[in-house]
């Protein structure tokens, strides 16, 4: 198993069946080649952040169909669209953790608009922007959005250091 | 009510068709300038997303408010032989941006998912031309056992 972040782990209640079915949705959607499996795998502040969203997206979309994992992924792809709040749901719980990673980590106060438009798209900004958040969210200039970049590559080295021990 | 443009988004699939997979629409977020924006599948863009990776890449480079409608094919340009967007600008009005983007994707995302819900239904609908059949079957076999035997 990763080295991910325990204390958010456990706060979030994830089991290492969360995690393996994490695994396997990310594998049967993206592939083992994707980019969000590399970064589960790499595990740490970024990749705990990318396991969470998929355990709570995937959680709402198993209460809704427990066969899901076990589907085409045709079928999932589709089941997906249908249920785009999951997708919401786990971003309303990825961005405030990387928010609060690099203000812990870095001590840096970031935007979630800006580290959403620099680490996603227009498409998840638009959808964070209007679900019921309680975080504010403001629109970023080009500036903030750099800026939260560098923060998010920052965050990231800090992973990889952690990871062979040179922090 | 506001009022917003939008051109469709459409994908190549397997059999090489363009079918409509959502759309790019023009808001403002509280006071920010109009800003093009895309509707698709969560689905597909995880499916797809190395290209999807790659638009968002693409939208950085633009900056936060750019491209344009007018221009967001620029967006896709790298992958302009699986997607492509409408000539035509239309119009859609609702109570708010939120109405509008969720009536978009309905429209533009879930409408193939109508594809499946029917071809869901034609499982369904299998069992009973299948019970029709047997009792078809029955029905003749049970006439057959009435009737007299014409070669007789």
């Amino acid at each position: 198993m990763a080295n991910f972040d325990h204390e958010t782990i456990e706060q979030h209640n994830v089991v290492a069946r969360d995690i393996e079915n994490a695994r396997r949705y990310v594998a049967l959607l993206q592939g083992t080649d994707s980019k969000t499996y590399a970064d589960i795998a790499a595990g740490c502040y970024y990749g705990t952040s990318a396991l969470l969203h998929e355990v709570i997206e995937l959680r709402v979309l198993l209460n809704r169909d427990r066969w899901l994992l076990v589907r085409s992924r045709k079928r999932a792809n589709k089941f997906l669209q249908g249920n785009e709040d999951a997708h919401i749901e786990a971003l309303q719980v990825e961005y405030p953790y990387l928010q609060r990673m690099i203000a812990e980590i870095l001590g840096e106060k970031v935007g979630i608009g800006e580290l959403v438009k620099a680490n996603a798209s227009r498409l998840d900004f638009d959808k964070l922007f209007d679900s019921e958040l309680d975080l504010p969210i403001f629109f970023p200039t080009d500036a903030d959005i750099e800026r939260a970049r560098i923060l998010l590559d920052r965050l990231k080295r800090f992973d990889r250091s952690k990871e062979h021990g040179t922090q | 009510m506001v009022l917003s443009r939008y051109r469709i988004l459409q994908t190549k699939n397997e059999l090489g068709r363009w079918m409509d997979a959502g759309a790019v629409y023009e808001r403002t977020y509280h006071d920010s300038p109009l800003v093009a924006v895309p509707v698709a599948g969560a689905g597909d863009v995880k499916v797809n997303w190395r290209e999807w990776d790659d638009f968002a890449a693409r939208e950085r480079e633009f900056g936060a408010v750019e491209p344009p409608l007018e221009e967001y094919d620029k967006v896709f340009a790298d992958h302009a032989d699986r997607y492509c967007l409408s000539e035509e600008i239309y119009t859609i009005e609702g109570n708010s941006y939120k109405e509008i983007r969720a009536r978009l994707y309905q429209r533009y995302v879930l409408d193939p998912a109508h594809e499946r819900e029917e071809a869901e239904r034609r499982v369904l609908t299998y069992e009973v031309p299948a019970e029709r059949l047997l009792a078809a079957a029955r029905a003749i076999r049970e006439t057959k056992g009435d009737e007299p035997c014409l070669s007789g």
